[in-house]
């Protein structure tokens, strides 16, 4: 299946803004409140499935390859290219699917309450017309992947780079919050992270090439997981 | 979908024989969709008259075929999709429509479970349209689909909701004859649904497989589990039924099951993960007839169609 979207520009090289921005945008420290999600882990931990990083490690690859990774991924490129498109209306097209595509009460909050962090941030210290445009769009809640993939577009940062940087922070915030959780110490973790590299490069490809009307996931389980986690008794994250 | 367009127009090598005899039965046939087999569907538009819901459109295109046998124990007027053609092959399509006035109140299924064929490349098509007036209610939820190994199914649901308006919609879908365990390692997999309330898209889903497969094995995934099935139930007071819809899913589900409702853009969203059609039919036909004695005070009953 061949994507639908029209050809991106040839994309502009990565110059050290570009990557500043990145690295400030997508850095744990940035306040979007990455910390208290897990996206499920915390739920997934509780019931004895990732006890080994191997286990942890085939978990993230499947959240990457088969779950958010490609279908929040997908909203970014979507969101990036109609940014660069000039494209209002199919802005807001990947803004209204992306907020709609929701498979749990708390991976809802989670993206919304990043986005709506996000947005109010980026717009404060990195104002650009596209985030302008994007929170007219909205009373409110916007999807984080949409939000990210505006940004880039508005300040020239190449989608090449703004996509696997993203599907990067999203596993290394995964990771830290399995640490937390996990019997797994910090070596460990991190070599996690390093192995998910293909599946990040996978993953960005694979986003690339869904055409909205085709956004589409399949982890079941790990959905089931997230819904559980509402009523687990001790919560230490809000997803 | 753009996966059929694009399919459609490449014709698979194998399927001259069947091209050839379906042109000669179709008859002339926009040459832009040589592989369609066979494209049928039902129309349906319920209305509220004389104090009762009445059938007032049945339009039927071979193979879909309607039925509505008198089957008081649910309550509510109802109606049983038929597939005559056993199943759906490569390249056939079913499109059905489904439309509630205002006030009325429907309760539509399927006559038996649908299969889908392996196919040698274009997809089966099922394709679904649900519109539900102010304060109508609409039951919609035919039995499963079963997906033999190399099959192709693109499943998109739509549904459209006045503000006040009511609908329980559900579909079931089996991956491989679980009864002789057989896998889909080879099957693919489209299945889309986008839910808009008072013109606004509230939710969107999407679920995709495709080979070699592995989320049917993955913990993540399916973890082993071939029938899934995603319920939702979109109505005003959606939020309010969550508890009674916990606890009555807790009630169904069989240790074997994994199942969740959560609330998502204000409808309720059901998760049911099993390892056998059969588990994934007791759990969702329990939940389906109770949750209905809950929600609108109906028998908790579902169609007769469902009990064999």
């Amino acid at each position: 299946m061949m994507p639908d979207t029209p050809t991106p520009p040839a994309p502009a090289p990565l110059g050290p803004g570009a990557l500043l921005r990145l690295n400030a945008w997508l850095s744990p420290s940035y306040p979007v409140g990455a910390y208290s999600f897990s996206h499920g882990l915390e739920a997934a931990g509780g019931a004895g499935l990732l006890e080994t990083a191997g286990a942890l490690q085939s978990w993230l690859e499947r959240l990457l390859l088969d779950g958010a990774g490609v279908s929040d991924g997908a909203f970014l490129a979507h969101a990036h290219t109609a940014v660069v498109d000039g494209d209002d209306a199919a802005l807001r097209a990947v803004h209204d699917l992306a907020l709609a595509f929701q498979p749990s009460a708390e991976l809802a909050l989670e993206t919304q309450a990043q986005g709506r962090a996000f947005l109010r941030q980026t717009r404060s210290a990195w104002p650009c017309a596209a985030l302008d445009r994007l929170a007219a769009m909205t009373d409110g809640p916007v999807a984080y992947p949409v939000a990210v993939g505006a940004a880039a577009a508005g300040h020239g940062v190449p989608l090449d780079a703004a996509l696997p940087a993203y599907l990067g922070a999203f596993a290394g915030n995964l990771v830290s919050a399995a640490l937390r959780v996990l019997p797994i110490g910090q070596n460990a973790g991190q070599t996690v992270l390093a192995r998910l590299t293909p599946s990040i490069e996978a993953a960005a490809a694979a986003a690339r090439a869904t055409p909205l009307d085709a956004v589409a996931t399949a982890v079941p389980h790990a959905e089931i997981l997230s819904i559980a986690h509402e009523t687990q008794y001790t919560r230490l994250f809000r997803s | 979908m753009d996966e059929q367009a694009t399919e459609a127009a490449a014709p698979p090598p194998t399927a001259g024989a069947d091209a050839v005899r379906d042109a000669a039965r179709a008859g002339p046939r926009p040459t832009t969709a040589p592989l369609a087999r066979s494209i049928g569907g039902c129309r349906l538009a319920f209305d509220l008259a004389h104090g009762g819901t009445r059938l007032k459109t049945r339009d039927q295109r071979a193979p879909a075929r309607l039925l509505t046998p008198r089957d008081r124990a649910v309550g509510i007027a109802g109606a049983t999709l038929v597939n005559e053609a056993g199943g759906l092959a490569g390249g056939d399509r079913l499109e059905h429509a489904v439309e509630l006035g205002a006030g009325a109140a429907a309760v539509v299924t399927g006559q038996a479970a649908e299969k889908v064929y392996r196919s040698t490349g274009p997809a089966s098509v099922l394709s679904t349209d649900l519109q539900v007036g102010a304060d109508g209610w609409l039951e919609w939820l035919p039995q499963e689909t079963i997906v033999f190994d190399r099959a192709h199914l693109s499943r998109r649901t739509s549904a459209s909701l006045a503000a006040s308006g009511r609908l329980l919609a559900g579909e079931l879908t089996v991956l491989g004859r679980t009864a002789r365990g057989e896998r889909t390692d080879h099957g693919r997999l489209l299945e889309t649904w986008r839910v808009h309330r008072d013109g606004r898209l509230a939710w969107a889903d999407g679920l995709r497989l495709a080979p070699p497969n592995t989320a049917l094995d993955a913990a993540a995934g399916f973890d082993g589990c071939p029938a899934l099935a995603t319920l939702i139930y979109a109505g005003p007071d959606a939020g309010d039924r969550l508890p009674v819809a916990r606890e009555i899913l807790a009630g169904h589900r069989g240790t074997e099951v994994r199942a969740g409702v959560t609330q998502v853009a204000g409808l309720l969203l059901v998760r049911v993960l099993a390892p056998t059609g059969a588990a994934l039919r007791r759990t969702v036909a329990g939940f389906w007839a109770d949750f209905r004695a809950a929600a609108a005070g109906l028998p908790a009953r579902v169609p007769a169609a469902w009990h064999t």
